[in-house]
């Protein structure tokens, strides 16, 4: 039996998980990151994704996440997103109408290098 | 004086605007009820975002002097002012109140000879603001469509601000909005949001983790700058949700008070109905009485 963790997951209109889980793999800006129990306390930004969380239950959940943020601090994991999603309630045209999106910003934006990481992590994404 | 039968249409229609008034004060208290529970719920959201941008921002020093939403800019001349009111009216004191903090600070600006830009929300706003500031309204958002305020809403309007503060059109923007307190009570609040003011507070209970050692990935500079915006944009659909529960509570005050007036004025024109028919049935029979005297 691994140590387990609190973890929580907020979007701006409610809570959206509170529970206790022995690991999460967040997909991270550089990376994916898995944490662990009494991971070292720890900010990054996430790109767009799934998370993976092995509840205190054995189950294994999956969370598509579009933008944000996590935070890890005294045991317990703090997930601050824009849009969560279960992945069994996605579907492609979400996704591609996301791609479209945000290539329509690209030609209007500056900062044009953040902009394609994000769709190529869209495209990525494998339903 | 009316006759009986003015009277009695006067009755019926101060009835009718009675119904009215009590429908729109039902209304408003079921829509107040959503409007809270909605702020309620953005709050851990919010809290949590408030945390964060402290852990980050505690101790850091921007390497270079550019534009950031942060520290500001280095000039203090142009001031953007966001007004969050209604889209309707029927709201009591709700639209004027905020209207006029607005106005205060405006002529507080212009005294220091600082630019002022004006961005309206709501079309009840607007309609105040522009008979005296017509030429400083630079924006306006129409809110009307929409029937509960999303978290994409805000963005939007976030994106329109950030993008202004880019590209310089000003320096320090301050957001107005009523907050709600209790059903009969909103404060107008003003809110500095660009510089990002952060708020130290002495008797949090996240003081100690404050001053705890964070990594982060990838550097403070790269997660502060996607921070920002989006810390900005919480606090404009927190200005947005406390406005519209504001709103709501301000209308059920109003529409109350609205219900019991008419009340009021029922009671008075019924006595004075009543009165008036006594007083026609008395002439009658004087009339009568005096008629049958002179036979």
């Amino acid at each position: 039996m691994s140590e387990i963790f609190s973890i929580k997951l907020v979007t701006p209109s409610k809570v959206f998980l509170e529970a206790n889980a022995s690991l999460v793999t967040v997909p991270a800006t550089e990376g994916d990151i898995g944490f662990l129990a009494n991971h070292v306390n720890f900010i990054s930004s996430i790109r767009p994704g799934f998370i993976s969380i092995n509840l205190e239950s054995g189950d294994e959940k999956v969370i598509y996440i579009s933008e944000g943020f996590a935070q890890f601090n005294d045991n317990s994991l703090l997930i601050i997103a824009v849009e969560l999603i279960e992945k069994e309630d996605l579907n492609s045209d979400f996704v591609n109408q996301k791609i479209i999106d945000l290539q329509n910003m690209q030609d209007s934006n500056i900062s044009n290098i953040k902009l394609q990481s994000k769709i190529d992590s869209l495209k990525s994404l494998s339903l | 004086m009316p006759s009986l039968d003015d009277l009695k249409k006067r009755i019926a229609s101060v009835k009718s605007t009675q119904k009215i008034t009590k429908a729109m004060k039902m209304v408003a208290a079921a829509k107040l009820r959503k409007a809270q529970e909605a702020a309620e719920q953005s709050r851990p959201y919010s809290d949590n975002m408030k945390n964060l941008m402290d852990s980050i921002s505690r101790g850091f020093v921007p390497t270079d002097n550019s534009r950031n939403l942060l520290t500001g800019s280095d000039e203090d001349k142009t001031y953007l002012l966001v007004l969050f009111t209604s889209e309707r009216g029927l709201c009591g004191g709700f639209n004027s109140q905020i209207s006029k903090a607005l106005r205060e600070k405006v002529v507080d600006l212009q005294k220091e000879n600082k630019t002022v830009k004006i961005i309206c929300i709501g079309k009840k706003g607007y309609d105040i603001v522009k008979r005296q500031y017509g030429d400083q309204i630079v924006d306006t958002v129409d809110l009307s469509a929409v029937k509960s305020i999303q978290y994409g809403d805000a963005k939007k309007i976030s994106d329109k601000i950030i993008k202004m503060y880019f590209d310089a059109e000003f320096d320090k923007c301050l957001i107005f909005y009523n907050k709600f307190k209790s059903v009969i009570s909103q404060i107008p609040t003003e809110q500095q949001v660009v510089p990002a003011e952060i708020v130290e507070n002495d008797n949090d209970e996240n003081i100690s983790r404050d001053n705890s050692f964070f990594e982060f990935e990838p550097n403070e500079k790269e997660i502060l700058e996607e921070l920002l915006p989006l810390n900005f944009a919480v606090q404009i659909f927190k200005a947005l949700l406390e406005s519209s529960a504001s709103e709501q509570g301000s209308r059920m005050s109003a529409m109350d008070n609205a219900s019991r007036n008419a009340s009021d004025m029922i009671d008075s024109l019924t006595l004075f109905y009543n009165r008036s028919r006594q007083a026609v049935i008395t002439k009658e029979l004087i009339e009568i009485i005096s008629g049958a005297e002179a036979v």
